[in-house]
């Protein structure tokens, strides 16, 4: 078994010789390297190298996942064997199943670029993470460094399937990060920035990710609370883009498959106002969730799940699929220890046309927030009662900064009154630009 | 014997391991074979069951404040050599002096079997499906049932240059059921769940997850009940047991050693201060049977055992594991712990509590002229540096001059943890433990903990609300 996909195949006739109707087979190797400083010195360093073969069998419908990192011969071969005999005792599922053969795609030949083969060197990593503590650290009235890191990974992917699908890629990852304090006691303010790329060069640099860390805590110091009330609300990018992660979540195919979402009605209806459209894009050139296949064989695709506030698709895989009647999106994700299920990509909310000023101009007493906190989202009702901090918007400027206080609503209102910026900018896999909701609960003092 | 003792025996492994330590403080090599089985039953059928065998060593090597770590799932002298040679950036231009801590434990805290293997496929399978009829049966407004088992099996090998070793052998079972009733066009949710370090075999008895089952069911119909929660400053009574996660959130996270060495916990400089209210005694107790944050050896070989963080107010301890407690001149109190080989081992939680106090449930509640009786969480979060903590309630009630009344909807309660502790105005003589369903993450890395509290009163709170 020189090759990954010799491995595979190994897999699969061992499932077959052992009685298993259909099997797939995944193995995922990950190796990588994170360097973390504090205080312009090295800290700690971390090495990993590990891989996991995951085979998915079934007896009929009936199925099951075993997985192992032994990956010798006898224990692929032992593995195969038991994953049969447990899968003859599991209850058939109707749903469950290969990808349909004429939903495979072996085909795959565009370039995603997703694989910078830039050595892991510890001494340029923490270089990077020194120099972006230094440059957060320069900041005035940064008083304190909660350390930095710099990471950098490699992952390979191979699947095969018994109805024909065979495939692999690799891909790297590159990220950079640093979290500060400015101020002391009472009068503190925190933040962090970090970002991530696929390749070496489109790594933000390390000056501009300390920057955007360090104003980020000068920002926030001498934070108050502010008075209760309902209000305009703006969300940051990187808080608007854990709102689009609950509207991920909410159009899934496994909560809609069971009933357990707040949007269970909405495809088809206007969910955000008109001009919102929503990507989610498994073949963005050099993007972070990029791939040329899913977990499950299906071809990638950019799907546009909002075409101007209206929603079209939900986020299926191909279990999910059979189940609400319609064709994979090409959206399962798996790992070689656990079954697939539905997930974004690279998924982002398209850039609108008006300025951040302009998006709170009108805005006489209001918020933006820039932190979230806690778990308080309920996938089921959309109820939405978090932790926040950010500043005040008096007469469409922001004012003074605030902490301790809490943003309540219901997700699919917040959906509906949702507008957005012009400022979409990508970091990680997913992305918003800085919004605006039209009416929260604020909680304060 | 697994493999990966096998190797360990080896003269290779110690002369690496010899070699990779040399000159330094502490590290060790940490030898772990896990199985791990879960089955997910929803929508009325197993959508899932995985069976995951997962193998591997973790090398550490520890200098001062430097730490190399590295980890692989191949058990090989060449993953070894790359170990080794990935670890040593953290002796560059350093002499140690090599830490002899005690270490081991003779402790039993739960049983050494592989609920896994004991414990039949279709045994497991037909649990979920009763489960499921009986929830739906339950109650006619019942739309939807998810429930999980998981059970783990990992055994642990921790060797030190010169010889020493340290073993652990350590099950882990979790059964959580989430039901979802709908009435009048309104859709809610409820859960319930348990588990621990104990056989699987507890599970099976059906008065068991009934109970857990009845708690979903009667959570989710309150939750149809439950109209806006308020918005704005009220006092708070939280209940027994799972509302302990406020103490992991206010306390726990800001009295881990190393936010107190680096100096990123409110709590930093602290030591021997009032930082809570007379009567508030809090612990981290990793060595009670069976719970589901306990251990008999903590990840790095050492003891755990009882440590007394605040006692009737005021501070006195912290959780330590041995690199911070070595560069603080203190002992290691066997909180030393890592999600898995893949991970270095961290202060970390284990059973963290409030003990018990003086006061009648019944009357810390009728204490209570307007505020909000909380008695289920989904979770919180703590930014250490500050001590802002938030967490969920998943239910909860108005009260008004003493009385409970109206459910409310998912509040969320935030506060500063040195100020909200001394706001604690009663404490209850109930301490309860919360049943096993606690997932502390730090750092990157997830390990299960243990919450709990008695009936607590708590002032001034803020709240989020929507009305």
């Amino acid at each position: 078994m020189k090759t990954n996909l010799g491995m595979l195949e190994f897999a699969l006739d061992a499932a077959k010789k052992a009685g298993a109707d259909a099997v797939d087979a995944m193995y995922s190797y990950s190796s990588s390297l994170q360097v973390k400083c504090r205080d312009g010195k090295f800290e700690s360093s971390s090495r990993s190298d590990a891989g996991s073969l995951g085979l998915r069998v079934f007896v009929g419908q009936r199925s099951t996942i075993v997985s192992s990192t032994d990956l010798s011969c006898k224990a692929i071969t032992t593995m195969a064997e038991r994953a049969t005999s447990i899968a003859a005792l599991a209850p058939e599922d109707p749903f469950a199943g290969l990808l349909p053969t004429s939903e495979i795609s072996n085909d795959f030949t565009g370039e995603l670029e997703l694989y910078d083969d830039t050595g892991q060197d510890a001494d340029r990593l923490l270089e990077l993470a020194t120099g972006a503590e230094d440059s957060a650290l320069s900041v005035a009235g940064v008083t304190q460094s909660q350390g930095s890191g710099c990471n950098q990974a490699r992952l390979s992917v191979a699947l095969a399937t018994s109805n024909g699908f065979a495939g692999e890629y690799v891909g790297s990852n590159f990220s950079a990060g640093v979290s500060v304090v400015a101020g002391s006691g009472d009068a503190m303010g925190t933040d962090h920035f970090s970002h991530t790329a696929r390749f070496l060069e489109d790594l933000m640099t390390v000056d501009e990710i300390g920057r955007r860390a360090g104003e980020g805590a000068a920002r926030l110091v001498a934070a108050t609370s502010m008075p209760t009330g309902v209000a305009p609300v703006l969300f940051d990018r990187r808080i608007a883009a854990s709102l689009l992660a609950y509207f991920a979540a909410a159009i899934n195919g496994a909560a809609i498959a069971r009933k357990a979402s707040f949007l269970k009605e909405s495809l088809g209806e206007a969910v955000f106002p008109t001009g919102i459209s929503i990507v989610d894009d498994a073949l963005l050139v050099r993007g972070i969730a990029s791939r040329p296949f899913d977990g499950e064989g299906a071809a990638s695709l950019r799907l546009e799940l909002v075409e101007d506030g209206v929603l079209r698709s939900w986020i299926l895989d191909a279990a999910t699929a059979r189940q609400l009647q319609f064709g994979s999106t090409g959206s399962a994700r798996r790992s070689a220890t656990t079954p697939p299920s539905p997930g974004s990509t690279n998924l982002f909310v398209v850039a609108g046309r008006c300025t951040v000023g302009e998006l709170m101009s009108d805005i006489v007493d209001g918020l933006y927030v820039t932190g979230l906190q806690g778990q308080g989202v309920n996938g089921v009702t959309g109820d939405f009662s978090m932790g926040a901090k950010g500043f005040r918007i008096q007469s469409g400027e922001i004012t003074t900064p605030v902490n301790g206080i809490t943003v309540a609503g219901n997700l699919k209102e917040m959906f509906a009154s949702l507008t957005v910026a012009d400022d979409l900018e990508f970091n990680g896999t997913t992305n918003c630009p800085t919004a605006r909701v039209e009416q929260m609960t604020i909680a304060g003092g | 014997m697994p493999r990966s003792f096998e190797w360990a025996e080896e003269s290779s492994v110690s002369r690496a391991l010899e070699k990779a330590l040399r000159g330094t403080d502490d590290g060790e090599l940490y030898i772990q074979h896990t199985q791990f089985e879960q089955l997910l039953f929803t929508d009325g059928r197993l959508i899932s069951s995985t069976l995951n065998s997962d193998t591997g060593f973790g090398l550490r090597a520890v200098c001062g404040e430097h730490v190399g770590y590295a980890h692989s799932s191949e058990l090989s002298d060449s993953a070894l050599q790359e170990a080794v040679a990935a670890t040593s950036i953290a002796k560059r231009g350093y002499t140690g002096h090599w830490d002899v801590s005690p270490g081991g434990s003779g402790q039993k805290l739960y049983d050494g079997s592989n609920s896994i293997e004991l414990v039949a496929f279709e045994t497991k399978v037909k649990l979920l499906e009763d489960v499921n009829r009986y929830a739906r049966g339950k109650d006619p407004r019942v739309v939807q049932v998810s429930a999980s088992l998981s059970a783990s099996w990992s055994q642990v090998e921790i060797l030190r240059p010169g010889g020493e070793r340290h073993h652990d052998v350590r099950p882990m079972v979790q059964f959580y059921v989430n039901v979802v009733a709908s009435e009048n066009g309104r859709t809610e949710s409820g859960n319930s769940g348990a588990g621990g370090r104990m056989p699987l075999e507890v599970f099976l008895d059906d008065a068991w997850w009934q109970r857990h089952v009845d708690a979903a069911v009667r959570m989710a119909a309150v939750n149809l009940k439950s109209k806006p929660a308020p918005a704005g400053i009220l006092d708070i009574v939280l209940g027994p047991g799972l509302p302990g996660v406020m103490i992991h959130e206010a306390v726990g996270h800001g009295l881990e050693g190393d936010a107190i060495r680096k100096e990123t916990s409110a709590f930093h400089g602290k030591l021997g201060e009032q930082v809570a209210a007379k009567g508030v005694t809090i612990v981290d107790n990793g060595s009670i049977e069976k719970q589901r944050g306990s251990l008999a050896i903590d990840d790095e070989g050492a003891a755990t055992g009882r440590t007394v963080l605040i006692d009737d107010g005021v501070l006195v301890a912290f959780m330590m594991d041995r690199q911070s407690a070595r560069l603080m001149d203190v002992t290691s109190t066997g909180n030393g712990r890592r999600q898995s080989y893949q991970h270095r081992p961290m202060p970390r939680m284990t059973n963290t509590y409030l003990e018990s106090g003086d006061s009648k449930p019944a009357d810390i509640l009728s204490s209570l002229e307007d505020g909000i009786y909380a008695v289920n969480f989904g979770g919180g979060s703590v930014d250490t540096a500050s001590g802002d903590f938030v967490f969920s309630c998943t239910e909860a009630y108005r009260v008004r001059n003493g009385q409970v009344e109206e459910p409310i909807k998912g509040a969320t309660l935030v506060g500063n943890g040195p100020e909200a502790m001394q706001r604690v105005s009663m404490i209850g003589n109930d301490l309860a433990l919360d049943e096993g369903v606690g997932v502390c993450s730090k750092a990157g890395q997830n390990v299960p903990v243990c919450l709990g509290q008695p009936t607590l009163r708590l002032d001034k709170v803020t709240v989020g609300g929507t009305q």
